[in-house]
């Protein structure tokens, strides 16, 4: 039963998908949310990264001054 | 149907060239600094806003106490090894442990003290409010941990 209607729904989305896609507006705004949500993801995970790095930095600065600062393993 | 597939991939594509775009240019000036020979301290230029010259001061102060750091931690693991010998050779607390306990702690009470003299020689070589803020952090990260000892005989 779950089957038939997960199948019959990846029918509808692709009967969807070929007739509006093809729509020059529609496309257009397909790639525009593409970019959007690349851009957001992008800017996210450049956030993330840069943040564990200037802990990460600080830390190894800290460690090259103080000999009691013991490693953090996780970095 | 090919169109369909052939618009879909192609936002796909922009999507995640997009997105790892973005990525490299944001990350750009970390990754710049990962490949300087002090990387530490391309992150300190970074975070506490220095000019050149403040750096070449700074540097010039973090090279000149690395290898004081380095002397005495090489003292600090001699004691060690030595208090580690007696340990093992005896079954009391002789003055000769005594001593060296009270030698060891001697050279680690002088190595934080140096090592706070280095912290503050450090921040007056920054712009007044950084120095502030560098001092407030640094000494945050290196005596933060101290207070575990004692906590644990709060109660």
């Amino acid at each position: 039963m779950e089957a038939k209607s997960g199948l019959k729904l990846w029918a509808t989305l692709n009967a969807w998908i070929e007739s509006a896609l093809p729509r020059t507006r529609m496309a257009l705004c397909y790639v525009t949310v593409q970019l959007f949500l690349g851009m957001t993801i992008g800017l996210w995970m450049a956030r993330q990264q840069s943040s564990r790095l200037d802990t990460a930095l600080g830390s190894r600065y800290v460690q090259s001054v103080d000999p009691y600062r013991t490693v953090d393993p996780n970095q | 149907m090919k169109r369909s597939l052939l618009i879909l991939l192609l936002g796909l594509f922009v999507g995640v060239a997009t997105c790892l775009g973005v990525y490299r240019a944001c990350t750009a000036s970390h990754r710049a600094m990962l490949n300087e020979a002090a990387p530490e301290l391309a992150w300190l230029k970074k975070e506490f806003n220095l000019s050149d010259t403040e750096f070449t001061r700074i540097s010039e102060l973090h090279s000149a106490y690395l290898p004081q750091c380095h002397r005495r931690c090489q003292i600090i693991a001699a004691q060690n090894e030595k208090l580690q010998q007696l340990l093992a050779t005896n079954a009391t607390v002789t003055t000769e442990i005594e001593s060296l306990l009270a030698e060891r702690a001697n050279t680690r009470a002088e190595c934080e003290s140096a090592m706070l003299k280095h912290f503050w020689e450090t921040s007056r070589a920054m712009p007044p409010e950084q120095g502030k803020r560098y001092l407030a952090w640094v000494k945050a990260q290196a005596f933060a941990n101290s207070e575990g000892m004692e906590m644990r005989h709060h109660q």
